[in-house]
């Protein structure tokens, strides 16, 4: 997105739903107040017994047997109020969804019903993984075209990257971007056989960091090339620019090489100097690799200079895996809107191949520009600029 | 109304469709052929990403440039997310650890990216019914933003799901539907030299109403022949001719089974004078898009 010659992007509204709560006020409520414990799942691994998971907060959803979609028209509709759209400008609105593993709640929700009466019967499907984006369209009246992303961790972050891209460039006025991930079998089990849920609690650069936990959420965030009516008084965030790159290396390693180029190009691609940064949003999943990685790549980028300031969300919301990009956007600047930034609740001892400590306190936030990191399987990268002020 | 009229040249491209009745095509030989024994512990799904891939990049004799963005699309990776899903939830056990890696949608296009020595960003997208369309108006919009050197792979990839008259059922296909795999592929990009053909035209309409203004503002294009998607009916097919009233029709959807990505295959198939091509989705929303040789 070359700075200076496209139009402003700006975070219009959003909803989210989450283990920290619905709507953004609860979740910095809950942030501030250090997050919620998550709770074991059990696993199909006859000798586990299973891990933490962050599941939704509120009581209502919890142990119900809830569609997904009633989550998404959730989140949609907050975002839709918070954002104002009119008529008019729905009609122009298009919708850009992150999901790793789009509906396959919902699916596993009626195939293990079927399983019940006929243990040998087929699986019911939708049509495939566009179906999210093309739902909240249809339910909505949203005049714009769907995109779905499906690029692991980032699937969300990239969906944001695009949209403010096409809405830079003119091609919409307005977009709904939505980031998706729901408890479901597949997912939680394919960690675990991985060996890369952490069997407690997550830890981003820590020392004694031993794995990931999961966690779900749906968010939703309006982007508009005008600002909203900005309630609260406070400048509208913007995005500023971003990059996506592709590591072939490995298939599941992060690789501090590879995110140190996505970072450079998403610095150069907002037209900014990486002194300009005031925060960094880390992937930080806990699990060693990705921070061992991390933690380098941003050593290197701030080799001569102070790095800023970082943290992860990872230990509030857990790993909300493609809906992430979305999701932690959302509960950052819920956090930034209440004079904060959330610190590592989980982090005690520096470990030494990463050598930097995040946030380990709330740190008082106003004005600034954030980096915002995701990094996914398939060595698929992503980094996104935001900021407020001038 | 949505339309990029931003040039978008090919310079290679394959299509490669798998009719099916019983089962999946055993890809293994071909992939040995193309790719060597290298290649190991890969699912169906991404056998059919690198052999449509391996054809495209053979066909010609220029190197995908390392820069070159890989854009992925299909509806997804679905009979492998049921086979794992199954394994889980009726047999109660655990995936077995490269089963789950590899039914990430983009490990697909990881593979061919590692394949052919690509290092640019990579998008893997899906959509309900109008998949290509989808990822070819993606690449139309980001070529229209970046340089002269700019490329494009765009690879349009499905699978079935076993037994076959289940897969049609869920799709909403009548029982009789043949049914095909495909893996479709184009190297395109922003430079003219060397293309053999070049996106024109890609739109969105939401309404006849729409459609008909698309109609009236198509560049112009000599020879320029029609072809419908699996989504255009008959009545609907009749109205369109009659705006053409010299067009001919490229019926392909009888030489083919039915396969949501078929309009790739078109595209990688061109060859000679112009095509419009017109695809619609169940609730009304019109897809069309414009090539035209370079001749």
């Amino acid at each position: 997105m070359a700075a200076g010659s496209r139009r402003r992007v700006y975070v219009r509204g959003s909803g989210i739903r989450c283990a920290l709560g619905d709507g953004r006020e609860q979740v910095s409520a809950a942030c501030r107040d250090g997050g919620r414990a998550p709770s074991l799942r059990d696993s199909v691994h006859t000798a586990s017994a299973g891990a933490p998971y962050c599941g939704f907060a509120s009581t209502e959803i919890q142990g119900a047997e809830s569609s997904l979609y009633d989550h998404l028209q959730f989140s949609v509709t907050q975002a839709l109020a918070d954002a104002q759209l009119s008529a008019a400008e729905r009609s122009a609105t298009a919708v850009f969804c992150g999901s790793t593993a789009c509906d396959i709640s919902d699916f596993e929700r009626r195939y293990r019903a079927d399983l019940l009466v006929d243990g040998t019967c087929l699986p019911q499907y939708s049509v495939g993984f566009g179906v999210l984006a093309g739902h909240v369209k249809d339910h909505f009246v949203l005049g714009g075209e769907e995109f779905s992303f499906n690029t692991a961790c980032t699937s969300s972050a990239n969906a944001l990257l695009v949209a403010a891209r096409m809405i830079a460039a003119g091609v919409y006025e307005h977009a709904v971007v939505l980031g998706v991930e729901i408890f479901n079998r597949l997912s939680f089990e394919g960690f675990h056989a991985m060996m890369l849920l952490s069997p407690d609690a997550c830890r981003p650069f820590d020392a004694a960091r031993n794995g990931t936990v999961l966690g779900e959420a749906v968010g939703a965030v309006v982007l508009s090339c005008r600002p909203g009516p900005a309630a609260d008084g406070g400048q509208p965030f913007r995005v500023l620019g971003g990059a996506n790159t592709c590591d072939t290396g490995s298939i599941t390693s992060a690789n501090a090489t590879a995110i140190r180029r996505v970072l450079e190009q998403a610095l150069a691609d907002a037209g900014l100097d990486r002194r300009a940064v005031t925060l960094i949003k880390a992937h930080g999943t806990g699990t060693d690799n990705n921070d061992q990685a991390e933690g380098a790549a941003m050593r290197a980028l701030y080799a001569d200079a102070p790095l800023p300031p970082f943290t992860s969300l990872k230990p509030y919301l857990g790993h909300t895996l493609g809906a992430c990009g979305v999701v932690e956007l959302i509960t950052l600047l819920a956090c930034i809107r209440s004079g904060f930034v959330p610190g590592v609740p989980t982090f005690a001892s520096m470990d030494a191949d990463i050598m930097l400590a995040p946030l380990r306190e709330h740190l008082a936030f106003g004005d600034g520009i954030l980096m915002l990191n995701y990094f996914g399987f398939g060595g698929n990268n992503s980094s996104i600029l935001l900021g407020n002020g001038n | 109304m949505n339309s990029l009229r931003h040039p978008l040249y090919i310079y290679a491209a394959s299509r490669q469709t798998w009719p099916v009745t019983d089962q999946a095509p055993d890809l293994k030989p071909l992939i040995a052929e193309l790719w060597g024994g290298k290649l190991r512990r890969l699912n169906h799904f991404i056998h059919l990403a690198l052999a449509g891939a391996g054809h495209c990049a053979r066909s010609v004799d220029a190197r995908i440039a390392p820069q070159c963005e890989l854009l992925f699309v299909s509806p997804g990776n679905i009979a492998q997310v049921i086979s794992v899903s199954q394994r889980i939830l009726r047999d109660r056990q655990p995936p077995m650890p490269f089963d789950f890696m590899n039914i990430t949608n983009n490990m697909a296009p990881f593979y061919v990216a590692q394949a052919l020595g690509l290092a640019g960003g990579g998008l893997t997208l899906a959509h309900r019914t109008l998949p290509f369309e989808t990822a070819l108006h993606l690449a139309m919009f980001q070529a229209s933003q970046a340089g002269a050197a700019a490329q494009y792979l765009l690879g349009a990839v499905e699978e079935c799901v076993f037994p076959l008259q289940h897969h049609r059922r869920q799709l909403g296909l009548p029982a009789q539907t043949p049914m095909a795999e495909a893996s479709h592929w184009l190297w395109t990009g922003n430079a003219p030299a060397n293309a053999r053909a070049r996106f024109t035209y890609c739109a969105f309409a939401d309404s006849d109403a729409a459609l008909a203004q698309c109609l009236a503002e198509l560049p112009p294009a000599r020879n320029l022949r029609l072809a419908f998607g699996f989504g255009v009916e008959a009545q609907a097919q009749a109205q369109i001719m009659q705006h053409f009233a010299a067009g001919t029709l490229n019926d392909y959807r009888g030489d083919t089974g039915y396969h949501a990505t078929a309009p790739a295959g078109v595209a990688a198939a061109f060859s000679g004078g112009a095509l419009l091509h017109i695809n619609r989705t169940p609730q009304g929303r019109y897809a069309l898009f414009v090539i035209e040789s370079c001749d």
